[in-house]
């Protein structure tokens, strides 16, 4: 199949064709999504390694449920709730082994340095700064409850609607509202002490 | 609209989600309303506080690693199908022996504990009986004196 007319199908339509034995329309799929699903992971995840790992993880379980998905769905909703669900799994688990070794994370560094992102060559105290800010972002977001945070992520950082979020986080429309209302809240008294507007 | 009602729905209306008459209603009150035209202000600020401009760059060699990790994970489930079981077994089936011989081990115990509390009892006073037969003070006496039956010559 060419490229190109990979690039005017709709996910719907490739996914069709996928199924249908062509491999080459997952791909277009993956190059489609690799950088919002990884910069979904990234939110959630601190290690490098884990965000690689969560990607290709979205992808792998991707590849092998989509023979059974169903076109009424949209396949982003659907990749993108697996990528929360696995974030979500990630972060329970590291949470288990920290209470089973508490002090495991004094000689753990988990700030993830954010060094592969665009714009390192800046000046370095713009570079700090910008880092220091990420960090404050990050750890707002971690206080975040489970339900708040995945909520504030697709709809601030991935700019899905509230019905969009509804169908990843399958809840009603009113619990979105409900949860981006409580998390907003809680953001603007954690993100008040750190950075002035 | 109330002003507690209005606060629950900031968020929405700020993100644009209110339907067109919802959204007339929360404007309505907002342009009358300053305790909720700050709490709307300060919503807007700390949302905006997240900055949304941070993202990873596309990474054009992630498909490439996909696509390993893909095959790498083909051969690992076209394993042997024995040994796919044979891993799968090895746990339950080391717990249901453990199970059985801890069973066995708890039913042989029981039968000889409960067989040394009734039979034990009498060969215990068994066991006294004849040691003060035989070591009774008299005959120990005796012993020591030279009194004892066979020792006797006068
Ligand atoms: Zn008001």
């Amino acid at each position: 199949m060419d490229r190109e007319l990979n690039q005017t199908m709709t996910d719907e339509e490739l996914v069709v064709r996928f199924q249908g034995g062509d491999e080459r329309a997952f791909d277009e799929l993956l190059r489609r999504y690799e950088q919002k699903i990884r910069t979904l992971c990234w939110r959630y995840l601190s290690q490098p390694d884990d965000v690689e790992d969560g990607a290709q993880e979205t992808f792998i379980k991707a590849y092998h449920g989509l023979k059974a998905f169903h076109p009424q769905a949209r396949f982003s909703t659907w990749l993108y709730r697996i990528a929360v669900n696995h974030c979500l799994n990630k972060i329970r688990s590291q949470r288990r082994r920290r209470w089973l070794q508490p002090f495991s994370h004094l000689y753990r560094s988990d700030d993830h340095p954010a060094d592969s992102m665009e714009g390192g060559d800046n000046d370095p105290l713009q570079d700090l700064e910008r880092q220091e800010r990420i960090q404050q972002v990050r750890l707002a977001l971690a206080a975040l409850p489970e339900d708040q945070r995945t909520a504030v992520i697709l709809h601030r950082f991935e700019g899905l609607s509230y019905q969009e979020i509804a169908d990843v986080m399958a809840c009603s429309l009113s619990a979105v509202e409900a949860r981006l209302h409580r998390a907003k809240l809680k953001l603007a008294g954690l993100l008040a002490a750190y950075v002035e507007v | 609209m109330k002003c507690n009602q209005v606060k629950k729905r900031l968020s929405a209306y700020l993100d644009g989600e209110l339907t067109a008459a919802e959204a007339e209603k929360v404007s309505d009150h907002l342009n009358r309303c300053v305790g909720c035209r700050r709490a709307a202000e300060q919503l807007r600020r700390a949302y905006q506080r997240l900055d949304a401009g941070d993202a990873l760059p596309a990474d054009s060699f992630f498909l490439t690693r996909f696509r390993a990790r893909l095959s790498d994970l083909g051969q690992s489930n076209a394993r042997p199908y024995w040994q796919q079981w044979l891993q799968r077994a090895v746990i339950p089936a080391t717990l249901a022996v453990g199970l059985f011989l801890g069973m066995q081990l708890g039913i042989h115990l029981q039968q000889n504990w409960s067989g040394a509390q009734s039979s034990g009892n009498t060969y215990i006073e068994s066991q006294l009986l004849s040691d003060m037969q035989q070591n009774s003070l008299t005959a120990q006496y005796l012993a020591l004196n030279g009194w004892t039956e066979g020792d006797d010559e006068e």
